[in-house]
């Protein structure tokens, strides 16, 4: 799916509906963004607690609090110092004409820790427990991506969501658009040619042979053509909107569907809470994984989450696999037509079903994609200065996504999973599978300087 | 349900999912816009995303 799916049409005269949900939604969404700035806050912490620890063991500490502050007050005093000089001969040059000059980089407020946390470390020679909590819950990837899909999806699988909430929390998963359009403030054309011309060869390969393995294999497997199509057309490139697009043209009924989704929403599933932790085993590099997971899960808000997870970085390179990626909806109900529609026809000797290619490209196409491209072209057109960009693509990125995540958390429900079933599902699943491994070579091959986005 | 209603049922579900997806397209496009108008007129500034947490 392109990243809402099958879910409430927005409009005024549903707003009442949505409302409450989406207010959950961001509810949970602030809960989660306050846990991974609490949790950061404690990692920075726990950094310093280890500096202080390490001057505590070497008798270079402090002699007293007072004196650990002051330092840390003049050294940053001398820094912000050094910025302003910095920034003030930048202006110079820049007024001067000097395209190479560079702005230099903002001055931090240094990290120093609480009166109490740095007595406890210097008289008992250890670590505070809550600094050591943020630590380990950022070295498992505990951030407010894993909270949101990890808490959301046990709610939903426990207590459950009360029926005034579900239209607004299925209403909620789309708004990860807007984050991935902003996100375009970050991009040069160049990056997103190169890392795009890369996709483009991913793409082509792995989601277009996906469908191609699928359409042939149903084929000699006899599973009926509505299932295979269902199934090709959702594992293959997008999820539940391609699996609802091709439906009429494969004559799918509605076993088939429940089927071909199932299986999608299992699959993308188990790959958004492993592959994380998968990319990470194997050392995969941010650029890496985000061509990975831009390629191997299928659809746009589980593909976004996996790669927020991971990190901004690969984030950045998921997001134009992405866009190339659901450009493609449109060629998939194309090839679906013409090879259950019109080939068995024109086998039979029957005159072969007209199609009209532009029809299906112009109600096929994303048209958000285009919000995303403007993005970068502003960016290249020097509109937006780097605070801008700090707070749309940094900042408000995070606000979108994580109303976004609570969304997709709140509707990854085990009874949609148990409908996955049959020789389709291992269809599906084979081929998913092995998509995902052949991506993981190719992209690990090719690698990290070919996904690298410079912004 | 006979083939030809089931067909034309997925075809009707087809039609309003993508008139569904192409207003949210619309939606998103509308919030992206005024997200970034605010941004580039200073309405919301470097501090506001702290402001939002303890």
């Amino acid at each position: 799916m392109s990243g809402g799916g099958i879910g409430v049409e927005y409009s005024l005269k549903n707003l009442p509906k949505m409302l409450p949900g989406l207010i959950l939604c961001a509810v949970f969404g602030w809960m989660a963004l306050q846990w991974d700035a609490t949790m950061s806050k404690w990692n920075n912490h726990f950094k310093e607690a280890e500096k202080v620890l390490k001057a505590v063991n070497e008798g270079k500490a402090a002699t007293d609090y007072a004196e650990y502050k002051q330092k840390h007050a003049d050294s940053f005093a001398k820094r912000t110092e050094d910025f302003k000089a910095a920034e003030a001969k930048y202006k110079e040059a820049k007024a001067a004409g000097d395209k190479e000059a560079k702005p230099p980089r903002r001055v931090s407020r240094p990290v120093v820790l609480a009166e109490a946390d740095y007595n406890s470390v210097a008289q008992t020679k250890a670590i505070p427990g809550n600094l050591s909590f943020g630590s380990t819950m950022i070295s498992f990837q505990l951030t407010y991506v894993a909270m949101l899909l990890l808490v959301g999806m046990l709610i939903r699988n426990t207590v459950g969501v009360p029926e005034i909430f579900k239209a607004g929390t299925i209403a909620a998963r789309p708004l990860i658009k807007p984050g991935i359009i902003i996100l375009g403030a970050y991009y040069m054309w160049s990056d997103v040619l190169k890392v795009g011309f890369f996709g483009l060869a991913l793409v082509v390969a792995f989601v277009m042979g996906t469908q191609l393995l699928i359409s042939f294999w149903g084929k000699r497997a006899k599973v009926d053509n509505g299932l295979a199509g269902l199934m090709g057309a959702g594992v293959g490139v997008c999820g539940v909107s391609a699996a609802v697009a091709v439906a009429p043209v494969v004559n799918a009924k509605p076993r088939d569907f429940f089927y071909a989704i199932g299986t999608i929403l299992l699959f993308g599933t188990v790959g958004l809470f492993t592959f994380p932790y998968i990319g990470k085993a194997l050392g995969m590099s941010d650029p890496v994984f985000g061509a990975w997971v831009g390629t191997a899960i299928l659809n746009t808000a589980q593909l976004v989450a996996a790669a927020s997870w991971y990190s901004h970085d690969s984030l950045l390179t998921a997001n134009v696999i992405n866009i190339v990626r659901v450009g493609f909806i449109p060629l998939i109900v194309l090839w679906a037509i013409y090879f259950y529609v019109v080939k068995p026809a024109v086998d039979a000797g029957h005159e072969g079903q007209k199609i009209n290619v532009w029809e299906v490209i112009t109600t096929k196409f994303p048209i958000f994609v285009f919000g995303f491209f403007i993005m970068v072209t502003m960016n290249e057109m020097g509109m937006f200065e780097s605070q801008h960009r700090s707070i749309l693509a940094g900042d408000l990125l995070k606000l979108f996504f994580a109303i976004g995540f609570a969304g997709v958390g709140l509707n990854i429900a085990f009874d949609d999973l148990k409908k996955a079933g049959g020789t389709a599902f291992m269809i599906g699943v084979v081929s998913a599978t092995l998509k995902a491994v052949l991506a993981a070579i190719a992209v690990m091959a090719i690698g990290g300087d070919a996904f690298k986005v410079k912004g | 349900m006979s083939e030809k209603s089931t067909h034309d049922a997925y075809e009707e579900k087809a039609k309003s999912t993508f008139s569904a997806e192409r207003k949210e397209d619309y939606f998103v496009l509308a919030v992206a816009a005024v997200t970034v108008a605010l941004v580039l007129t200073g309405v919301i500034g470097p501090n506001f995303f702290k402001s939002l947490f303890f």
